[in-house]
């Protein structure tokens, strides 16, 4: 069967959330390794291409209130547009946070390397591998993939936590690190917020696909398909 | 919701024209106070299901019905049961308006006084304002009661059917497409008084406009081929229905 207009736009908007998907995975993929290498040029890359995530963002919301007006959709239809716009919001949002890293792996290059450096790559490590999952959670329209990345979320937050704690004992013994610790500490959240930021688009797949609200629910056990 | 007080009912209801069934073991309750939407593609069987809820199937020739339709719990099609009283308390509004060559105001006072609801003068004067102000008619055609009825608009003339079928103050009201023929302005003040109109009654509607289901309705009812696919709260239905069927026809992806 030939597709209808309607599916013509639809695919449209599905094409262009996944190149926000591609880009933003590459941003955040970039920072981590431009954290991990010492690597400024890198960096400036990320920061320079933010702009590019912030006009597809613009134009999902331009596609998505196109749809809504002239086809009032309805059923997974309807729950895929509203879906895919708060998806392009949350990617925006890790774009942002791939900049944040890269302004303060800049900073951090300036001096040499913490060892603490460590655990944030582990940390940026599982962060970037929550959202990996949640671009194949999204491609393959699966649910329960979703619910685990969801699931992850805690470990991250906890990852962070301890960090924080390491960083905080060492400004108080040795005051000469302060200044890289705070970029260190503001790099870990950015990371964290990575995680949170994944988990809602988790949330959103599974809305997607499933209708169910799973947003601020405190125990992501209870769903499970 | 659904510890609303069933005011209608169908169980196992079958029609039959002649040999061709066109309605199939259909079920489905109807809460009071509420709007009930019945959606699905043509010849599925809406009118003829709409039409059995007041016995005006009876006078289709050729046709025949098995099942149980109830009113109250009172079975519609037991022998105790006057048809003229059933289609009072069950009244109906059709696709297009179809007013009697009479003024405004006999179109409104004809069956009251049928019925015998009012005699004096004065009584009916009033019965048949109340009955225009309910259906949001007063207000335009107040002043003009000895005109003839299809002298009005098609959106007023709608609204004077649904006037005349409100003054029998029926329980259930029933209406198979009444907005079908109508521009949107029109539509819309139909919608509103839809809406208005449930506190009072219950309704049934069937339309052909998804929107218009989603819009005015608590509960919808799916129909495909004579059979009911789902039924649900009309939230749930129009963001999540359960048969894959519904999904492809709500969102127009349908054969
Ligand atoms: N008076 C009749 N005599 C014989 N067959 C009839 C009669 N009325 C309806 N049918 C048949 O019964 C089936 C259901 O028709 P019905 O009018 O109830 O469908 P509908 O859902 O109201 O369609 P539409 O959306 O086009 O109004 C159709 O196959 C139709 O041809
Ligand atoms: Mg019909």
């Amino acid at each position: 069967m030939p597709e209808t207009h309607f599916e013509q736009e639809l695919e449209k908007l599905e094409v262009t959330i996944m190149r926000m998907f591609t880009l933003t995975e590459r941003s955040l993929n970039k920072a981590i390794i431009a954290m991990g290498e010492r690597d400024d040029d890198r960096a400036q890359e990320v920061i320079e291409e933010d702009e590019q995530l912030n006009n597809l963002e613009v134009e999902v919301d331009d596609i998505t209130l196109h749809i809504l007006a002239l086809w009032q959709p309805v059923a997974k239809d309807l729950r895929f547009i509203t879906g895919c716009s708060r998806i392009a919001t949350n990617l925006e949002r890790i774009g942002d946070q791939a900049t944040n890293i890269c302004e303060r792996v800049l900073m951090l290059n300036q001096k040499p390397k913490l060892d603490l450096m460590n655990s944030v790559e582990a940390l940026a490590e599982k962060a970037l591998t929550m959202f990996r999952n949640v671009i194949g959670a999204f491609s393959d329209q699966d649910s329960e993939a979703a619910m685990q990345v969801c699931r992850t979320d805690s470990d991250v937050d906890d990852m962070n936590i301890r960090i924080m704690r390491k960083l905080i004992d060492f400004m108080i013994t040795e005051n000469v690190i302060v200044e890289r610790a705070v970029h260190c500490i503001i790099i870990a959240n950015a990371l964290e917020r990575v995680g949170d930021l994944s988990t809602n688009i988790g949330e959103d797949v599974v809305f997607i696909s499933r209708g169910i609200n799973v947003k601020h629910c405190d125990n992501y056990d209870r769903f499970s398909f | 919701m659904n510890d609303a007080q069933v005011k209608m009912a169908t169980r196992e209801l079958n029609v039959y024209y002649g040999e061709h069934r066109a309605l199939q073991d259909v079920s489905i309750p109807f809460y009071a106070h509420q709007v009930t939407a019945l959606i699905g593609p043509s010849g599925c069987g809406k009118s003829t299901y709409i039409r059995c809820l007041n016995r005006m199937n009876d006078l289709v020739p050729n046709s025949r019905i098995e099942g149980e339709v109830y009113l109250d719990r009172e079975e519609i099609y037991s022998t105790s049961m006057d048809a003229v009283e059933l289609r009072r308390r069950v009244g109906m509004v059709f696709q297009k308006p179809n007013p009697f060559p009479k003024s405004v105001y006999e179109n409104v006072a004809y069956a009251p006084r049928i019925h015998g609801l009012a005699r004096k003068g004065t009584e009916m004067d009033q019965l048949v304002e109340t009955s225009l102000r309910k259906a949001g008619l007063w207000e335009e055609v107040g002043d003009r009661l000895s005109l003839p009825a299809t002298s009005l608009s098609g959106g007023q003339q709608q609204r004077l059917c649904i006037a005349r079928a409100l003054a029998v103050e029926p329980e259930v009201l029933l209406m198979d497409e009444p907005a079908s023929a109508l521009d949107p302005i029109a539509t819309q003040k139909i919608e509103d008084l839809i809406y208005e109109l449930k506190s009072r009654l219950t309704i049934i509607i069937v339309t052909h406009n998804m929107q218009q289901a989603s819009r005015v309705s608590d509960r919808t009812a799916f129909f495909y081929m004579g059979e009911v696919v789902e039924v649900d709260d009309t939230q749930t239905l129009f963001t999540r229905p359960s048969k894959k069927q519904t999904e492809e026809y709500i969102t127009g992806r349908f054969g």
